[in-house]
């Protein structure tokens, strides 16, 4: 539950809105929407886009997971970690990973039922978190919790896993309950869990310490109890957030000054104000995708074409209608209707018929 | 420069409507396919599926569900009844000597039928029929990556192998955004626009991924009715809990298999004219028949293979399979791009454009006869002026995109004043020059479609298939759990 009275460097744009921080999953989204002004500045006021598109916007918003799926992942990690040797140890063990100490912190620092405290949790399980791995030795950390900051917000999350090998060296790990289905496993949810592990990786680097850019993916095994162990590199991911760590501060920056003083995120005027940048990704990462879609249509963006045919299309290309494309898209089209065997005259393509090209 | 889909998407765009994106039908979709819809449930893997509806499409569809597929037993009923239908399409393409085909929403829905085919096919713990509808469902999962393959039909991707929409290829995965590109759909409100409507479409899932907030608000709670009646032991709740369950479902099943139907018009009505084979003209049969042709010879032989008494399909490939099935899948893709670049003048258009394939008007022909004894060659110099970006090198052998196709080998290119260039092409035999008499226009590709290449490429990997060693009790020796 988040905490309205929350405080922090974005706590002026809030409004009504409640304080609703990014997790690893929402900061690596923000990263690879890091050309969209909007979306960064919310995420470094830390109010989540479905409250601003539902409040500032009217949108109808639904996101989030289905209970069922949450069930699932919570009740995939307790049988992982249950019994000793855990199904987790075991699986860690068999791909080198295995560590003597396992150290459960939601054990030494429960949270409490309700959202009050919840903060406070989190900053013990931080320091908690922090004293294991400041001991030496091999050990691995599940469900500890992390600060990371960029620019002068900062960010808890809560890696799934974090493995100290005998070197002192860390890897971070993330556990989904989705089956490993080799190379079909699907590379949408694999990158996102990647991002995941990134942010964890920059907050690891972030307080001084040494990591491998792997991720430890731990993921259900198909048609067993068990789990599959993957070890991946991040490349990609981590340069991606390191990219927004040292971007998103200016972005954000950029953006306050189009703003008018009082400006807060609850209102519809201040979103209108923020650049927005609509492309493929929108859709699967962000609340005010359908919003921008509808303003990317009226500004003839050719964004809403894909991000391949926007690349080939310069801004506002389709606004001039059929009587004045660009010479390179008219050459196209062109060619396109005389190999269907329609007119090759862009008026009489304007008039033609509009039900069949 | 834009290519010739990013042009179609503008077209689109300003239209408000699907504009084509090849001039030939390169699928036919039977009136009989099966049409398959798919809910499964969130969070839960390996292939559980909650509900489906299927049958024919210009018959009679059924749905079944169950309370909680993550009962076994409660599964495998599910799996029994989707078992008897696929037998009817399968019973029904052996009778017509022809090949299965099954119509699914999106690459989501094919997934998932992956998932069911792998749990089942070589699992010694479900009834046999369990099984052998994994074997068969395998059958169409091997298909579908079979460039030019018919047996399956994903209805996203085939609509988007025909037609584009002003949207991103992203937001064509959406089957109900991109049939409402067609057409609108029942209930949409008169006065909405294009773009209102795709929203509203969107609201909808289309399988076998549930909405969140579906599940939240109405399949949840008739859930836990249902594991309440069953703790409790009471059968009239129990029976009244589970058709709660199946309440929950069926909408969004109705809607999935509304949006088949209607995806399953508008492949049958595209009005193109079949794919030919421009480079045997003297053969009746067009690519299309070809390709029908080859799914045929795959479905009697997997049936052939699966009538053995030992029938290993393995969960992953080896090294030597993994190279079979990437040669039949490179052997597959090259005759079906080749008989499209040749037959179909959208796809040439788009190759000249990307200087693939070749395109220049002829100033003059000099031939010169070749020796008088057998194997020699022909000479002859082609003096063109060249439109598209691609130029021919030295070494290289091009087609005439003409029946027949030609192949020439080019052994001199010379660039020429004003823009021209001199190409000397020679060939066995006497030289060929019809259709290139000056002033025409002639195109020049790199291949011809080479049909039997894909047909032993896959016939080695079904062979490798068969010389595995045995790794499960022959199919009789079976028995059920």
């Amino acid at each position: 539950m988040a905490d309205k009275s929350t405080a922090g460097p974005g706590a002026f744009l809030r409004g009504a809105l409640p304080f609703t921080p990014a997790g690893a999953a929402g900061l690596f989204a923000a990263a690879e929407l890091q050309d969209c002004a909007a979306h960064v500045l919310m995420t470094m006021a830390q109010v989540a886009p479905a409250d601003v598109a539902s409040t500032a916007l009217g949108e109808k918003v639904n996101q989030g997971q289905s209970p069922l799926a949450l069930g699932r992942g919570n009740a995939f990690e307790r049988q992982l970690t249950r019994g000793v040797p855990s199904r987790l140890g075991v699986a860690l063990g068999h791909n080198g990973l295995g560590t003597d100490l396992f150290v459960d912190v939601t054990r030494r620092v429960p949270m409490p039922p309700s959202g009050h405290g919840r903060e406070e949790a989190l900053r013990r399980r931080e320091q908690a978190t922090l004293d294991v791995l400041a001991d030496g030795g091999a050990a691995t950390v599940w469900q500890g919790a992390l600060t990371v900051t960029l620019g002068k917000v900062a960010f808890r999350v809560q890696p799934d896993l974090i493995i100290r090998d005998d070197t002192g060296r860390l890897r971070v790990g993330e556990v989904k309950s989705w089956a490993d289905n080799g190379p079909r496993t699907s590379g949408r949810a694999l990158s996102s869990a990647l991002g995941q592990v990134a942010v964890g990786d920059l907050a690891l680097r972030q307080a001084g310490h040494v990591t491998v850019p792997e991720a430890v993916l731990v993921l259900a095994r198909p048609r067993s109890s068990d789990a599959s162990v993957r070890v991946q590199a991040t490349g990609r991911e981590k340069a991606l957030i390191d990219d927004a760590a040292r971007a998103f501060p200016q972005v954000a920056s950029d953006a306050l000054r189009r703003l008018p003083p009082g400006s807060t995120l609850d209102q519809s005027d201040t979103v209108r104000a923020l650049p927005t940048a609509y492309g493929d990704l929108c859709r699967l990462r962000c609340a005010l995708a359908d919003w921008c879609r509808r303003r990317a249509v009226e500004r003839g963006d050719p964004a809403v074409l894909g991000d391949a045919a926007a690349g080939d299309l310069e801004p506002g290309a389709l606004l001039r209608g059929p009587n004045a494309r660009p010479p390179l898209l008219q050459a196209a089209v062109d060619a396109h209707l005389r190999a269907t065997g329609l007119t090759t005259a862009p008026t009489q393509a304007a008039e033609g018929d509009p039900t069949r090209a | 420069m834009p290519d010739l889909v990013t042009a179609a998407r503008v077209l689109a765009h300003e239209r408000q409507t699907v504009v084509d994106v090849t001039t030939t039908l390169r699928l036919k979709v039977a009136p009989h396919a099966l049409i398959l819809s798919l809910a499964g449930m969130a969070g839960e893997h390996d292939g559980v599926l909650h509900a489906f509806t299927a049958g024919p499409a210009d018959g009679t569809r059924e749905t079944h569900a169950v309370p909680d597929p993550r009962d076994r037993d409660t599964q495998a009923a599910l799996w029994s009844e989707l078992a008897r239908i696929v037998d009817r399409t399968w019973q029904r393409a052996l009778d017509d000597r022809t090949f299965p085909q099954v119509l699914v929403s999106g690459t989501a829905a094919l997934d998932h039928l992956t998932q069911v085919a792998e749990r089942l096919r070589n699992n010694t713990r479900v009834p046999d029929d369990a099984r052998l509808l994994g074997q068969r469902l395998s059958y169409w999962v091997d298909r579908a990556d079979v460039p030019g393959q018919q047996s399956v039909v994903v209805a996203t991707t085939a609509l988007r192998e025909h037609l584009v929409t002003g949207m991103s290829p992203g937001e064509e995965e959406h089957l109900g955004a991109f049939l409402e590109w067609c057409a609108p759909g029942p209930g949409m409100p008169a006065d909405a626009s294009l773009l209102e409507r795709v929203e509203l479409a969107e609201r909808h899932a289309t399988g076998p991924a549930r909405r969140p907030e579906d599940d939240r608000g109405v399949l949840v709670p008739a859930l836990d009715r249902y594991s309440l009646a069953q703790l409790l032991g009471d059968p009239v709740e129990i029976l009244a809990a589970a058709e709660a369950v199946g309440a929950a479902l069926r909408p969004a099943l109705r809607h999935q298999t509304r949006l088949l139907r209607d995806a399953h018009a508008v492949l049958t009505g595209l009005g193109l004219p079949e794919l030919p084979d421009v480079a045997r003209p003297d053969d009746p049969r067009n690519a299309l028949d070809r390709l029908r042709d080859a799914e045929t010879n795959a479905f009697s032989t997997w049936c052939a293979y699966l009538d053995r008494p030992v029938h290993p399909i393995s969960g992953l490939d080896g090294n030597v399979a993994a190279a079979y099935r990437l040669a039949r899948h490179e052997s597959a893709n090259a005759a079906l791009s080749a008989a499209v670049v040749l037959g179909d003048p959208l796809a040439r258009e788009a190759a000249v454009l990307a200087g693939t394939a070749l395109r220049g008007r002829v100033l003059r022909v000099t031939q010169r006869a070749p020796a008088d004894r057998p194997g020699a060659w022909s000479r002859t110099v082609l003096q063109v002026t060249l439109t598209g970006p691609g130029v021919p090198r030295a070494g290289q052998t091009w087609h005439l995109a003409a029946p027949g196709a030609a192949p020439w080998r080019v052994d001199a290119t010379t660039p020429g004043q004003d823009g021209t260039v001199k190409i000397t092409v020679s060939r066995p035999g006497r030289a060929d020059t019809t259709g290139c008499a000056p002033g025409a226009t002639i195109d020049l590709v790199r291949d011809v479609p080479d049909w039997d290449a894909a047909r032993r490429a896959a016939g080695r990997l079904r062979e490798r298939d068969a010389a595995r060693s045995p790794w499960l009790p022959a199919r009789t020796d079976r028995s059920s759990t």
